[in-house]
């Protein structure tokens, strides 16, 4: 190797640094000579990802047929006609999400893997000190938001509280008795309601079915709880049979999927909570790859066949280009570092 | 009666030649999948859904759960023949079923749990169209008080799997309760006895445990003779004679309650079903003590009430549009995705597809039976392939079934964990049954507990609030405190008995 | 033979004791009710109290197991951990290798030297078994198996 800087160290001498300057120019020259080469080859590289044939892996989190499961195989279905390569989705499922991103960031950061990013277990994973996570966030390249799903909070259509300040009053008069629904401790319903307790000034009773919403449903229904706290894509058949009244939905605009209700900042509470579902892939995936990828993901999202596929399944696009992930990721983290402490 | 009507309409739907097809190659496939240890009904619905999108909404749904049942008459095949449960509900099958293999009586084994899941899906299907709204609501006052003390009763009737040692039976129950300890704990999200292991955080993985305490096992135990001189038993009849069907009536009619009663409660999975058939027969049984040994109730139970489960859980799905599992879930995505939403008014706005895809239901039963019986004939020639040839691929098909759970080689090396502990448990004469009926209940037991209390904010008093928790429970006391009865019975009655001589 | 008995008993009275000790750090009980370290506790010491039990009853002269060898002789004992070993190994060198050599290679050894079967026979299930499995679980059943994490297998489409 050639050390431009050579220091000798004599025996009781200081160094003497003998600066070498036709030396240096040499390496000088030569690594500008490789960097040129490696930005020539990757763009040509990148002019070749993917190679025909070369199947991308999509490491998907949960399990097969859930609705981030879904929500990925539309979008792989779509990034196969965009970039004319198999798209497979391989589900990792375990440890709520934690197996799959721990897959992901250690995978080769060539573009032939990537990886779904759930909101909240994908933050709660490596800020939470207990998951003993072997990532952080850095070790994630965004390549884009697909979908939110806004939380939100329904009672019955027999239950009488008729908007979300009957709810607040009821909580305030009675302390940790107004039973509400999460899916688990550290889920997104149960930081929708830690904010709304802090907002309002209520304790809750908060219930959590960590075998998923399905439960929470059931016992919803059979009248065991008193206010569901569960996100957009999960009430269109009882808001169909008109079983459940949505008292607010967690976003800065009103649901397609459930014309006339309200948000809860129309009311007064200025929270906005969602469980969201986005890709990335490892860390050190040359920029022109990630460049292919994400833009085949926006492509894909522009799509009037994939817009209409995901509103049949009740998920709510909302694309997101690197830049906007990596702004909106921040913003989550930072609100998920004030209320991780609470849910200990 | 309205209900039979729409009916009539829903086979005129059925029964188009397409359809029909359709809820052939489900049915096919559903039996391939279920027989492929490891492979469950969630990856085999979800993997055809792509394929679907093609077709006409009710083909598709038609297929899909002729699927979704399918997979419980192929996940019994291997149970009985290879001891390697095809599927989780299946695992209890194992214990009388291959127990019959090996005195020769496969074929009989097979055919009655043929039978018995073919009459336990249709009464799952009779009860859906007579009585779903009824069945529904009473399925809602389960919540998770009463729940929790259903599965307290559940682990109660464990004292009644205990065959002669009280001691080993209960140990080996309490084995299973901490590993179902293992994971993220309930209350505080925490990793508890997970070594570390992101793994493990969602529990040791029931299949990975099952195919090693079993499948594997059995493997073992095998190998300690010279493989080429492990034989089977010769074939008896294939079909049941006259006193088998006669001893199966009970338990496949039993099996069936169970199993459409359980398939509602969401939460409660097709292996509680089965397993809880399992004790119930043995309860009702005249030779209790028998059960292990090669009982046909012991088979034609459980084999009747995971199909009544499987079709039993779709019911909440059209009267509630709740997916009352996650292989449930995969199927109203289906519904989703062609732009349908199943829950009541699915019977109004598409009475076609909706009644339409319940005849299938009866369709796909029959399909299946058809398609299994004269099957028996062949699974039973498996029997026949030289040991020394069939253990190796039994070995190979064990391991990437564990695989296949969560695509993780981690989960092959908890199944050769759990084939060494299944051996050494054997070799020490300890019973494996109770640990099953705990791994199983354990997770349940202890998370509806939790969700009862944060219900009640740490108040034991709400369990005593609900009636029927508090009947559940008092039937689980009596049972656990009953041989302790009976031990002081007999006791006394010695004493009084030698006073008197 | 009761000796064996007596120390598998030891083993379990050393296993509840270490569910008891873990179970001591965790929290035994919050506001809202039983803590994780609950349930592991008591069931912990109940196994405890059980395999002590037993221990008696094995030590006893009526629990007192009948004699005889409970492992294999030597022939029995090799076959055994060979099976055993050879899975090990092939699952350890699964992401490596790739599923389809690692099969291979195991079901060859299990056919052929526990097995006794012709080598014919042997390298067509071996073949089947392995590169059939992959292909039939990859394309039709969505299940991808590992693929070899070395460059050179990995080439050649391992």
């Amino acid at each position: 190797m050639i050390n431009p800087m050579n220091a000798t160290i004599k025996k009781g001498r200081l160094p003497m640094v003998r600066f070498d300057l036709f030396r240096s120019a040499k390496l000088l020259s030569i690594l500008m000579a490789s960097g040129l080469v490696l930005a020539v080859s990757s763009a040509a590289f990148a002019a070749e990802f993917p190679e025909k044939g070369k199947t991308i892996q999509m490491l998907v989190g949960f399990a097969a047929g859930g609705s981030t499961d879904v929500g990925a195989r539309l979008m792989a279905s779509g990034m196969e006609k965009e970039l004319g390569t198999s798209v497979l989705v391989v589900n990792k499922p375990g440890a709520s999400g934690q197996i799959a991103y721990t897959a992901l960031t250690q995978a080769k950061p060539d573009g032939y893997t990537i990886g779904n990013t759930n909101f909240p277990s994908s933050v709660v994973s490596y800020l939470d000190p207990a998951r003993k996570a072997t990532y952080a966030r850095k070790s994630f390249e965004l390549l884009a938001l697909h979908v939110i799903d806004p939380a939100l909070f329904a009672v019955k259509a027999d239950s009488p509280f008729k908007t979300l300040k009957d709810v607040v009053d009821a909580a305030k008069a009675n302390p940790r008795k107004v039973k509400i629904s999460t899916t688990g401790i550290q889920s997104d319903e149960a930081f929708a309601i830690l904010q709304f307790q802090k907002m309002t000034g209520t304790q809750f009773a908060m219930v959590h079915f960590a075998q998923g919403v399905a439960s929470a449903m059931t016992a919803f229904l059979g009248g065991k709880i008193d206010v569901l706290c569960a996100n957009v894509g999960d009430l269109l058949s009882q808001f169909k049979s008109g079983e459940v009244r949505i008292l607010g939905i967690m976003d800065d605009e009103s649901s397609p999927f459930y014309p006339g209700v309200k948000t809860f900042e129309q009311q007064g509470y200025k929270l906005y909570n969602s469980s969201s579902r986005g890709f990335a892939a490892p860390a050190g995936t040359p920029k022109a790859v990630v460049d292919a990828l994400s833009g085949a993901m926006k492509r894909v999202s522009a799509s009037e066949d994939h817009k209409k596929r995901m509103a049949d399944m009740g998920l709510t696009l909302r694309y997101m280009d690197p830049v906007q992930y990596n702004a909106y990721w921040s913003e989550y983290e930072k609100t998920l570092i004030e209320l991780l402490p609470l849910t200990k | 009666m309205e209900a039979l009507q729409n009916l009539l309409m829903g086979f005129t739907v059925a029964l188009a030649p397409q359809n029909l097809l359709f809820a052939f190659l489900g049915s096919v496939l559903g039996t391939a999948i279920g027989v492929l240890p490891g492979v469950g009904p969630v990856a085999g619905v979800a993997m055809l859904i792509p394929l679907t999108f093609q077709m006409s909404p009710t083909g598709a749904i038609i297929m899909l759960t002729a699927l979704f049942y399918g997979t419980q008459y192929g996940g019994t095949i291997t149970s009985i023949l290879l001891n390697v449960p095809g599927e989780a509900a299946s695992a209890i099958t194992c214990l009388d079923g291959y127990a019959m293999a090996k005195q020769g009586r496969a074929g009989v084994a097979l055919s009655i749990a043929a039978i018995g899941s073919f009459v336990g899906g249709t009464i799952a299907t009779i009860a859906l169209v007579l009585a779903a709204g009824p069945l529904t609501r009473m399925a809602l006052q389960f919540g998770p008080v009463e729940f929790f003390a259903l599965i307290v009763l559940g682990l109660s009737l464990l004292m009644g799997l205990a065959g002669k040692s009280m001691v080993k039976a209960l140990m080996m129950g309490i084995f299973g309760l901490i590993l179902a300890m293992v994971g993220m704990d309930p209350v505080r999200g925490l990793p508890r006895f997970t070594f570390g292991r992101m793994e493990f955080m969602d529990g040791i993985g029931f299949v990975p445990v099952i195919m090693g305490l079993f499948g594997l096992a059995e493997i073992l135990v095998n190998t300690e003779e010279k493989l080429t001189s492990v034989s089977v038993a010769k074939m008896s009849s294939l079909v049941p004679g006259k006193k088998e069907i006669g001893d199966s009536v009970g338990p496949i009619l039993r099996g069936s309650v169970i199993g459409t009663l359980l398939g509602l409660v969401p939460g409660m999975t097709g292996s509680a079903s089965s397993f809880l058939s399992y004790i119930a027969e043995k309860k009702v049984s005249k030779y209790p003590d028998r059960f292990g040994t090669g009982m046909i109730e012991g088979v034609a139970g459980p084999e009747t009430a995971n199909n009544a489960h499987a079709n039993g859980a779709l019911i909440p799905l059209f009267t509630l549009g709740i997916p009352a599992s996650p292989t449930v879930a995969v199927i109203m995505g289906a519904f989703m995705m062609h732009g349908l939403i199943p829950g009541p008014f699915l019977f109004k706005e598409h009475a076609d597809v909706a009644w339409g895809v319940i005849a299938s239901f009866y369709v796909g039963n029959v399909i299946l039976l058809i398609l299994n019986l004269p099957l028996i004939g062949i699974w039973v020639k498996i029997l026949k392939i030289p040991y020394g040839l069939l253990f190796a691929v039994i070995v190979a098909f064990m391991m990437v079934g564990a695989y296949s759970v969560s695509n993780s080689t981690f989960d092959i090396l908890v199944m050769v964990l759990f084939g060494i502990v299944g051996y050494l448990l054997r070799k020490l004469d300890f019973p494996l049954a109770p640990i099953v009926l705990t791994l199983i209940l354990g997770p349940l037991m202890e998370r509806s507990l939790r969700t009862a209390l944060d219900m009640s904010q740490g108040d034991f008093g709400i369990i005593f609030e609900s009636p029927i928790a508090v009947v559940l429970l008092s039937l689980a006391a009596v049972i656990l405190v009953a041989p302790a009865f009976r031990f002081f019975r007999k006791k006394t009655e010695t004493l009084s008995g030698e006073e008197g001589a | 033979m009761q000796r064996i008995h007596q120390g598998a008993a030891l083993c379990f009275v050393a296993f509840s004791v270490f569910v008891v000790w873990e179970a001591w750090n965790l929290e035994y009980y919050t506001p809202l009710g039983p803590g994780p370290g609950f349930f592991p506790l008591w069931l912990g010491a109940v196994m405890g109290g059980l395999s002590v039990l037993w221990l008696a009853q094995v030590s006893s002269r009526r629990g007192r197991p009948k004699e005889g060898a409970l492992l294999p002789e030597r022939d029995g004992r090799v076959r055994l951990l060979s099976v055993l070993g050879s899975m090990v190994a092939a699952t350890l060198l699964m992401d490596v290798l790739g599923f389809q050599s690692a099969m291979f290679l195991l079901l060859l050894f299990l056919l052929l030297i526990p097995g006794r079967q012709r080598l014919w026979l042997t390298l067509v299930v071996a073949l089947l078994g392995s590169v059939g499995i992959y292909h039939l679980f990859g394309s039709y059943l969505d299940v991808q198996l590992p693929k070899a994490s070395l460059s050179l297998l990995a080439r050649l489409g391992l």
